[in-house]
């Protein structure tokens, strides 16, 4: 694994959003130095600014092929077919515009801890800035009680967190799972479900980026509290609860299935052109962009 | 059922303090997360119900709750006495101080130590009574060997006299009809008359003693005090004794003297103090310390001013009366007087003694009382030793009330000299007498009334009259508090660290059963409290201080009949129980953690 470049401390300044987002200010600064890592190929994007790593239309020359029906005539070198006798066509780099797909799981589980919620809005600004950085078309949606498009993520700030038992019916077939362009999705992903169903579900996607948040005590629940006690843990989405008893036994137990799981979705993304990120609420703004380097969602 | 200490009780609030605990930390640990699918594995079954169902049915909770329950039991004392049969014997201690006598390294009351305690067993239960001039308990009743033993152990004998009648009374009561009372002294001739039912251990032996036998201080001049002491030896032939007086460690005066066998020898020395406590201190050391030595406090004067009116030709004789009682004299000056004989009837404002005689010239016609037919009040100080045999009482006619009651000299129903008016202290007497006419004041009788009337007036001057006494001696007091103080009186021993007794508001008239020492009265509290009175107690006990004829004897303890007593003994086997039970309640508590769940 290659390590991750230095990220310039940003501080922790109030931003122009007041105290209900105080590290605005200094994500809208580090925004301006990272970008969003693009699909090896884009499917269905729009004509554009951005050179594709694709041939396309644009007047920049690139390369050169021989000529095969189908080509399209006007591309046709034809004073090399003068010279040489041979007919080849003039390939041209492709001017792109991708989409980007924000998608925000804003279910209740999302904040059973304030710094959770904060570090999903924090990752979803982030993102969404790069994405506006590639002049994309950025389209951000909230997945809560409905699927519903927000104009950025600092609109969570106001939208109130419901409960949601899983948000892949909403997804499914939805707008934010149309055709090509990246697909970055913020979630916890403590529903039941399997890696499969959510790669069946942005299936259409160019890249699929995954974040998933997490308290601490989601992550480790060694750390939280002293180890043999008997607990009781509430699901937040759902009026059920669970008791258990937090000897080593089980700690390890579910720490082995929280690492299978996102071993078996980062497997499932690998192949797709997509990665996994996991953000925990007790990350700095620097962890967290270090772990999304890592990760390959962003680059330099 | 028993508690030995009911505070303990106060335990039992860990049992609330408990299920609190319980309650909140079944409160503190509820985690809301993300999703359970992922904890579903580890799911437990909790019993179900409501909280306090659940936390009454927790293994643990239930096992801390009985083994705190115990713990409180255990510090309250609880105990559920058992029935012993038990042996009951009573035991009289020699308390005089001939038991302190040292012949050889042990002295005898040591040895009576030693000889109780290996004879004395766990099981059995003891009485110890001191025989002293009034018989006090030691130990028990029904007290266990170690409390005899502790008892014996800070025995300290002292007492001038082995008053053994007294003791053996009270020892009865316990004894019973049946049992036998153990005697332990230093001399078998002390209970010889007691026969059967008393079985002596006499521990001491036969040595030569010397002993001061009376010390007193007396003041001969203004700075100037006499000091008298009589020695008497106890040995076979005479010994030369040798006394030494110091003040504060430094010695002023030494004698010596031959004092022969049994007899007294009697020395005095002039000391130019009369301040400070003089220490007397005979040599060389014998048998019995505790005889040789006297400490003799500054002696307290009291003395009595007379203003004596005109008179005429007897007022010399009314002076020289005076004159010729000691520490008591003539002034000129009425107002400082304590006592005054006075013609009129107005009394002198700090006068506590007016006598005031009828004016002959008041009276037309006279009577005459022989000395013989007058009636005195023989309880009365001013009467006292007094006889009027020759003496003609000339006086006017009585009013026609008269007071016999409060009269002092009477003839049939006249009252001659009686109490005209009190207030306070103050006591004011009319003498109905013509002392132009009597003889009285010619007479022998005149001096040893006056002396009686000085010493009456002496008496009623604040202070104590006394400052040396001997153990056993009661202790007139007759202070005064002082004006601005507050009234809180401390009587402490010299070198003790707590005060013997506090009196609130005032002092008791008299003080019994001093030890012997160094004594001091303050009134007030803390840096302001003064010094009303000194005094010292001192040991004279002659009859104790003779260890010629001591006679040990071995008591036979196999001969001492027990009463059988029925005696509550700690129920051990409870004790060591509950012990066990809070271990294995704590135990079963911890194995038992949350798996109630």
């Amino acid at each position: 694994m290659s390590s991750a470049p230095d990220v310039v401390s940003a501080g922790t300044a109030g931003g122009s959003s007041g105290n209900a987002f105080p590290t605005r200010a200094a994500i809208e600064g580090l925004a301006m130095q990272y970008h969003l890592a693009l699909p090896e190929r884009q499917r269905a994007a729009r004509i554009g600014e951005l050179s594709g790593r694709r041939t396309g239309s644009s007047v920049e020359y690139q390369d050169r092929k021989d000529f095969a029906p189908g080509d399209d005539l006007r591309h046709v070198d034809w004073r090399g077919y003068a010279r040489s006798d041979r007919m080849t066509v003039k390939l041209y780099r492709e001017e792109i515009t991708p989409s980007v797909d924000l998608v925000i799981d804003c279910s209740a589980s999302m904040s059973v801890t304030g710094e959770k919620a904060q570090r999903r809005l924090e990752t979803s600004y982030f993102l969404f800035l790069l994405a506006r950085k590639l002049h994309a078309l950025v389209r951000v949606h909230a997945v809560g009680e409905h699927l519903r498009p927000i104009q950025s993520p600092l609109e969570l700030l106001r939208i109130a967190d419901t409960r949601l038992e899983s948000p892949l019916p909403l997804l499914r077939g939805s707008a934010a799972t149309r055709p090509g362009g990246i697909k970055i999705l913020v979630s916890d992903l403590l529903f039941p479900f399997s890696p499969p169903e959510i790669t069946k579900v942005f299936r259409d996607a160019d890249r699929l980026v995954i974040v998933q948040v997490l308290s601490s005590f989601e992550d480790d629940p060694d750390e939280a509290l002293s180890v043999g006690a008997m607990m009781r843990l509430e699901d937040a989405e759902a009026d059920m609860h669970l008791d258990v008893k937090l000897d080593r036994g089980t700690i390890d137990g579910y720490k082995r299935r929280l690492n299978a799981l996102r071993d078996d979705m980062a497997q499932w993304l690998r192949p797709r052109n997509g990665c996994l990120t996991m953000i925990r609420e007790d990350d700095s703004l620097e962890s967290m962009i270090r772990k999304l380097l890592t990760s390959g969602a962003v680059t330099i | 059922m028993v508690f030995l200490n009911p505070w303990g009780l106060l335990a039992l609030l860990s049992i609330p303090a408990i299920l609190a605990l319980h309650f909140f930390r079944d409160r503190r640990r509820v985690r809301r997360i993300g999703g359970l699918h992922l904890w579903e594995f580890a799911r437990v079954k909790l019993p179900a119900g409501r909280r306090f169902d659940r936390l009454i049915r927790t293994l643990p909770l239930l096992f801390q709750l009985i083994a705190a329950l115990i713990l409180s039991l255990l510090i309250a004392g609880f105990d559920w006495p058992t029935r012993l049969q038990a042996r009951h014997f009573t035991i009289i201690a020699d308390d005089s101080i001939s038991m302190q006598a040292r012949a050889r390294t042990n002295s005898s009351a040591e040895r009576a130590t030693q000889a109780a305690t290996k004879w004395a067993r766990d099981s059995d239960r003891f009485t110890l009574v001191a025989a002293a001039a009034r018989p006090r308990l030691l130990a028990g009743p029904f007290a266990t060997r170690l409390e005899l033993v502790q008892s014996l152990n800070a025995w300290q004998p002292e007492a001038p006299v082995c008053e053994l009648e007294s003791a053996m009374n009270l020892a009865m009561k316990f004894a019973g009809t049946t049992g036998r009372v153990l005697l332990l002294t230093d001399d078998s001739g002390t209970s010889q008359s007691y026969g059967p039912a008393l079985e002596t251990h006499a521990v001491g032996e036969a040595a030569p003693n010397a002993a001061i036998s009376f010390a007193d201080r007396l003041r001969i001049a203004a700075h100037r005090d006499r000091v008298v002491a009589t020695i008497k030896g106890y040995a076979s032939g005479a010994s030369q004794i040798s006394i030494k007086a110091s003040i504060g460690g430094q010695e002023v005066a030494s004698k010596s003297i031959e004092v022969p066998p049994g007899q007294p020898a009697s020395l005095d020395f002039e000391i130019p103090d009369t301040e400070h406590p003089i220490r007397l201190d005979i040599s060389p050391a014998d048998a019995l310390a505790a005889d040789d030595s006297v400490v003799l406090a500054a002696v307290n004067v009291k003395t009595v001013r007379a203003y004596v009116d005109d008179f005429g030709e007897v007022t010399d004789s009314m002076r020289k009366a005076i004159e010729s009682v000691p520490n008591a004299y003539v002034t000129d000056d009425p107002r400082i007087a304590e006592l005054a004989f006075m013609r009129s009837a107005a009394s002198l404002p700090s006068a506590l003694r007016t006598y005031r005689f009828v004016d002959p010239a008041t009276s037309a016609s006279r009577m005459v009382a022989q000395g013989q037919q007058l009636v005195l009040d023989q309880r009365s100080r001013i009467t006292e030793n007094l006889t009027l045999e020759g003496v003609l009482w000339t006086y006017a006619p009585p009013p026609a009330v008269s007071n016999l009651t409060s009269a002092l000299i009477s003839y049939t129903s006249h009252p001659l000299v009686y109490t005209e008016a009190t207030q306070g202290e103050a006591r004011r007497y009319a003498v109905n007498l013509d002392w132009q006419a009597t003889n009285l004041f010619r007479s022998t009788a005149w001096p040893v009334m006056v002396q009686g009337m000085v010493e009456d007036c002496r008496d009623a001057i604040p202070g104590m009259d006394r400052t040396n006494f001997r153990t056993g001696e009661e202790i007139q007091l007759h202070l005064r508090p002082m004006p601005g103080l507050e009234k809180m009186f401390t009587l402490a021993r010299e070198g003790d660290s707590k005060p013997i007794a506090e009196y609130q508001d005032e002092l008791p008239p008299v003080l019994k059963d001093l030890q012997r020492g160094g004594y001091s009265i303050t009134q007030g509290k803390g840096s302001s409290a003064k010094s009303l009175a000194q005094f010292q107690v001192n040991l004279f006990a002659p009859g104790e201080s003779d260890l010629r004829n001591i006679r040990p004897h071995s008591a036979d303890f196999q001969k001492l009949r027990a009463d059988a007593v029925a005696q509550a003994g700690r129920n051990r086997l409870l004790f060591y129980g509950l012990l066990v039970a809070i271990l294995l309640a704590t135990l079963l508590s911890w194995i038992y953690q949350d798996a109630a769940h």
